[in-house]
């Protein structure tokens, strides 16, 4: 087993514990739905998980970001996945209708007590694992290329509420020995893999005068000391998104919510 | 059955608590700069032999050593040399990171230093 695996066994049990692996959801689960045509094989999440993670960011936004905004973001798991001109449905048992999808592939989620009430799925026309899900959180007036760790970390917790990690993973039949997916966003080495806008060559965080850039054992899904990664990549919804990943210290208090946290890309001239 | 799975995961997680973080370089192995000559190299003084737009992989590992290296599907790759800090911490840990083209050239360079335990 990877270290990869075993860094982020915690958050996908944590996410299990949100529902279950939207990928692989109970058989149970799945009567509950009619699901029609091309839909049983998408990347679909559930409308009721989603609405959970809302409810859950208009709770916590007062203590971790107090003006940031909610939308979700559709992100390519598999080579080739085509993520231009994609239809996104939320689709109950007597309805279905259209999301639209910025150029981002953000989107956001209006609240419907029909969807609820049939327990919907949020379904986009592409086939199973060929995308994963997170939510972006960001608060106003940030300089390009920054973030703010408040956000980021709120993005932690409103994504494992919605069970947007989409990880296939052999273990989640123990995920149900553990009950509080919150608590892992609190911890000092959260694995919650954030994905950067571009191919990232180095991560900064700072505070004031305190001003520290991660290690590389932070970027990259940890392959840096992580031998056996390659083979555990297709079990990761980060596969193909590998040079864009990044951990943060998130539980790790002695960094305010305003911390800002600085993204120097590949591409970016020395 | 419910405990066992506990006591499993209860190790499992354990495990993975007491990787994070933590790193060990050997002397001679990847990611220990040092001469062909086999001639420890300080960080900087490693730096200074490479230039970025100038330096090929080849170059660098004949002036560096073996490199922790990370390749990617862009041909690109990143290659690493560390040097321990006050505890066996990755954040305490001294980084010279190469960031390399999809053509072996030297695109991009840091140093990064390691940083004391903050109070």
């Amino acid at each position: 087993m990877s270290r990869l695996m075993r860094a982020t066994l915690p958050m996908l049990l944590a996410a299990a514990t949100g529902g279950v692996c939207a990928q692989s959801p109970p058989a149970a689960e799945v009567q509950k739905v009619t699901v029609t045509g091309a839909a049983r094989h998408s990347v679909e999440k559930s409308f009721r998980k989603m609405m959970h993670g809302m409810d859950f960011f208009e709770q916590a936004k007062a203590g971790l970001a107090p003006q940031a905004v909610l939308r979700f973001k559709l992100l390519p798991r598999k080579p080739g996945t085509d993520m231009d001109h994609i239809v996104l449905e939320v689709i109950g048992s007597s309805f279905d209708y259209k999301v639209p999808v910025a150029p981002d592939h953000t989107f956001v989620l209006e609240r419907s007590r029909l969807a609820m009430d049939e327990d919907a799925v949020v379904s986009p026309n592409r086939r199973r694992l060929s995308m994963t899900w997170r939510t972006d959180i960001r608060s106003p007036g940030l300089p390009p290329g920054t973030r703010r760790l408040g956000d980021l970390r709120l993005e932690c917790l409103v994504g494992l509420e919605a069970d947007l990690v989409s990880n296939s993973n052999p273990f989640a039949m123990i995920a149900d020995l553990f009950a509080d997916s919150r608590r892992y966003c609190e911890r000092k080495d959260a694995k919650y893999l954030f994905f950067a806008e571009r191919p990232l060559f180095s991560v900064t965080l700072v505070a004031g005068e305190r001003r520290e850039v991660l290690p590389i054992d932070q970027l990259y899904a940890g392959a840096s000391d992580d031998p056996g990664l390659k083979q555990d990549l297709p079990y990761c919804d980060c596969e193909v998104l590998v040079d864009r990943t990044y951990f943060l210290p998130l539980g790790d208090r002695s960094w305010p919510d305003d911390t800002r946290v600085e993204f120097e890309y590949m591409d970016d001239r020395p | 059955m419910k405990t066992l799975l506990s006591l499993i995961a209860a190790a499992w997680l354990c495990t993975a608590c007491a990787s994070s973080g933590l790193f060990a370089t050997s002397p001679q192995g990847p990611g220990a700069a040092h001469t062909a000559s086999g001639q420890a190299l300080a960080p900087q003084a490693a730096m200074d032999l490479v230039a970025i737009g100038k330096s090929s992989k080849a170059e660098v590992a004949v002036a560096l050593g073996p490199a922790v290296v990370i390749p990617f599907d862009s041909g690109k790759a990143v290659w690493v040399y560390r040097w321990p800090g006050a505890d066996q911490t990755s954040r305490a840990a001294t980084e010279l990171v190469l960031l390399f083209d999809a053509s072996g050239l030297l695109a991009n360079v840091r140093l990064r230093p390691g940083y004391a335990r903050h109070e």
